[in-house]
């Protein structure tokens, strides 16, 4: 008996400290003053803030300079500045009237949405003025923000020219897919971005491949044809081939790295990049970024606020009906559930699950799913229906079947690549998991039979 | 979790509510929160710390008892951002002067500027969610069907989808019906009644598993 009594006071022991490290911190000085060395909490979007970008229409203007012919020419200017005789210039808005409309504005918007989802950026906020086309995004402020938003006012024309004549060889039209792929070399890990093309392009690419490769003439000078690979007209390779791609598939190099994750990870990200400004259609508005500032979530959280009090008030219900209901086991109840809220989240902080507003689903989840495996047990042990080790294991074998549904949820939900979604699905299957061994070592410790306790 | 006595008069209640909640659809748009409708967001730049307090007065006085909601822009606390849902030219005329004789600002034009945030389209909103509920629902729903065996998996797997899919349907008619902002939390909720359905649900077949086990040991 004492030494029950003793395993008890220990393992309450136990979870008020995890429970004051949980809640208060941990806190030692540092540089003169007292700093908490727990990990802070990764909050979602709409819990910390967010990069919010206003990209509006261009009303930029072009030159076009005509040759004598009537053919758009590149360089049509002397070295002095002076147009080449015969040649006219125009000036030409960015955007022509007839481009400008609600079809177009929402292709843009469609467009901008395949490129953050391309991108990985799990969780965004895009909204579209269909009066005048404006579009405003909000993305979770990291090292990739900047690069990110400056993806977005790209048009994602792809081109392959001759890069002397200037001759459309391949565009977009001809691109089935495209994606960052990892190869292994001698020197480390190298990042290509592989760029598939359909069957026309195929085709295309094959006969490029052979027309444009290295050559020499009689007398030994370089006759290379090579192509340029543009995006929005700049070039970002000019190269030949040396043998013919029958595949259908290019591959270009994008870096390599020996040992660095970091710079790897760096390097996929750029090929994801340009995957998602190729692979999508061609953008038929030119947008420029108006306005790029980091704007916080709202000051008050008000809201919030209400929502944690109500389930704190409802649960601080549930415990005072198991304390006047249960007495000693209905305290060890409450003083566990503090414990299982205090683990979960430690561990979410461990685990840098990022917590959202959607996460409250989670939280309420396991506080609902830990009181009815709880309720449960106390019900069981008051009545003494068994010994202590049979009701344990009945609560088990019950509550393993109701709670599979929500592990499923959890598991689906985890594996989603939309911030709001997986932060639901983290946060359950941690709670799941550490609900279900905890509570083993509370009952088997903390409970007692009605007839022991007298 | 004792079994519901009258659940015809459950389901007719639900589908009264069903049936109100789409003809007040089809009268009235969907009223959306301030974060998801359309709205102003008129960014203050100070130019130097200052209390948030005097400026939300400052609002107060402005536009009395009009939602609003404030964010902080960057990180230096020199500016700050007044979302609104309506504003007209009177009113920031008013601001500005406030905030230029509060703050000494002499370019006020400048410092005070507006912009529309479209409004945030309910398809857009849901659409992230479609996919992972399906998948989830048909798992559950293969998993009912084979633990629930005994109770005729057609009927187990039948009820849990109609409980789902009134429980979510209510839900949406009484935010139309009566009025409430859809807002961040409205998913939150709708998972949760998913959530909390399947789990009543599920209660249930485990309550009805156990009495028809009992049953048969008894014979």
């Amino acid at each position: 008996m004492k030494k029950s009594k003793l395993i008890k006071g220990l393992t309450v022991l136990v979870i008020i400290a995890i429970c004051l490290i949980s809640f208060c911190g941990i806190y030692i000085k540092k540089q003169g003053k007292m700093t908490n060395i727990m990990p802070e909490y990764s909050m979602g979007m709409n819990l910390s803030g967010a990069r919010v970008a206003k990209f509006k229409i261009s009303d930029k203007t072009e030159e076009i300079i005509y040759d004598a012919e009537g053919n758009v020419v590149t360089d049509g200017t002397n070295e002095d500045g002076t147009l080449k005789e015969g040649y006219t210039k125009e000036n030409k808005p960015v955007n022509s009237e007839d481009v400008l409309n609600e079809k177009n504005y929402e292709l843009a918007k469609k467009i901008m949405q395949n490129r953050l989802d391309n991108m990985g950026i799990s969780e965004y906020d895009l909204r579209l003025n269909y009066s005048n086309g404006e579009v405003i995004v909000a993305i979770p402020e990291d090292n990739y923000t900047d690069t990110a938003i400056s993806n977005l006012s790209y048009l994602g024309k792809f081109e392959i020219k001759d890069s002397k004549t200037d001759e459309v060889l391949m565009d977009n039209s001809n691109i089935k897919n495209a994606a960052a792929v990892y190869g292994n070399t001698n020197t480390g890990t190298r990042v290509y971005l592989s760029i598939e093309f359909n069957k026309e392009g195929k085709q295309k690419l094959e006969d490029i491949t052979r027309t444009y490769i290295s050559s020499k003439d009689e007398e030994g000078n370089d006759t290379t044809n090579k192509i340029s690979i543009k995006l929005d007209d700049e070039t970002l390779l000019e190269t030949y081939f040396d043998e013919p791609i029958t595949t259908g598939s290019l591959e270009l190099s994008i870096g390599s790295a020996s040992t660095s994750n970091e710079e790897i990870s760096d390097y996929v990200k750029q090929a994801n990049q340009i995957a998602g400004l190729i692979k999508n259609d061609v953008m038929k508005i030119k947008y420029e970024l108006s306005e790029n500032n980091y704007v916080s979530a709202s000051i008050d959280n008000i809201d919030i606020k209400v929502v944690l009090c109500v389930i704190i008030a409802i649960q601080v219900i549930g415990f005072i009906y198991w304390g006047i209901r249960y007495r000693a086991n209905g305290i060890f109840a409450i003083i566990g559930t503090c414990g299982l809220m205090a683990i979960i989240l430690l561990v979410v902080r461990y685990a840098n699950v990022t917590i959202s507003v959607e996460a409250i689903v989670a939280i309420i989840g396991i506080l609902v799913s830990n009181f009815l495996m709880l309720q449960y047990a106390l019900r069981k042990f008051e009545k003494a229906e068994g010994n202590k080790v049979e009701i344990i294991k009945e609560t088990y074998k019950r509550y393993v079947s109701i709670l599979l549904p929500l592990c499923i949820i959890a598991i689906v939900f985890t594996f989603i690549n939309w911030l709001p979604i997986a932060s639901i699905g983290m946060l359950l299957f941690w709670g799941i998991v550490i609900l279900m061994l905890y509570n083993y070592i509370v009952m088997n410790l903390l409970f007692d039979l009605k007839e022991v306790r007298k | 979790m004792e079994k519901i006595k009258n659940p015809k008069i459950i389901y007719l209640i639900a589908v009264l509510i069903i049936i109100v909640g789409i003809i007040v659809t089809c009268i009235w748009k969907t009223n959306f929160s301030l974060e998801y409708s359309e709205h102003t967001r008129i960014d203050v730049y100070i130019g130097k710390e200052f209390n948030v307090e005097d400026m939300k007065q400052i609002v107060k006085d402005v536009f009395k008892n009009k939602e609003i909601k404030y964010q902080n822009i960057e990180t230096f606390n020199d500016s700050i951002a007044i979302n609104i849902k309506e504003l007209n030219d009177e009113e920031l005329t008013v601001l500005k002067d406030k905030v230029k004789e509060k703050y000494e600002i002499e370019e006020i034009d400048s410092n005070v500027t507006t912009m529309t945030i479209p409004h945030y389209r309910i398809r857009d909103i849901i659409k992230p969610y479609i996919a992972p509920i399906v998948i989830t629902t048909i798992i559950i729903l293969a998993y009912l069907g084979i633990r629930y065996l005994k109770l005729g998996a057609f009927k187990v797997i039948i009820t849990l989808l109609l409980r789902l899919i009134v429980s979510e349907a209510v839900f949406a008619s009484i935010i139309q019906i009566l009025r409430i902002p859809v807002g961040v939390y409205a998913i939150p909720v709708a998972i949760l009644i998913y959530i909390l359905v399947t789990m009543i649900t599920v209660t249930g077949y485990e309550n009805e598993l156990t009495r028809k086990k009992e049953q048969e040991e008894k014979k």
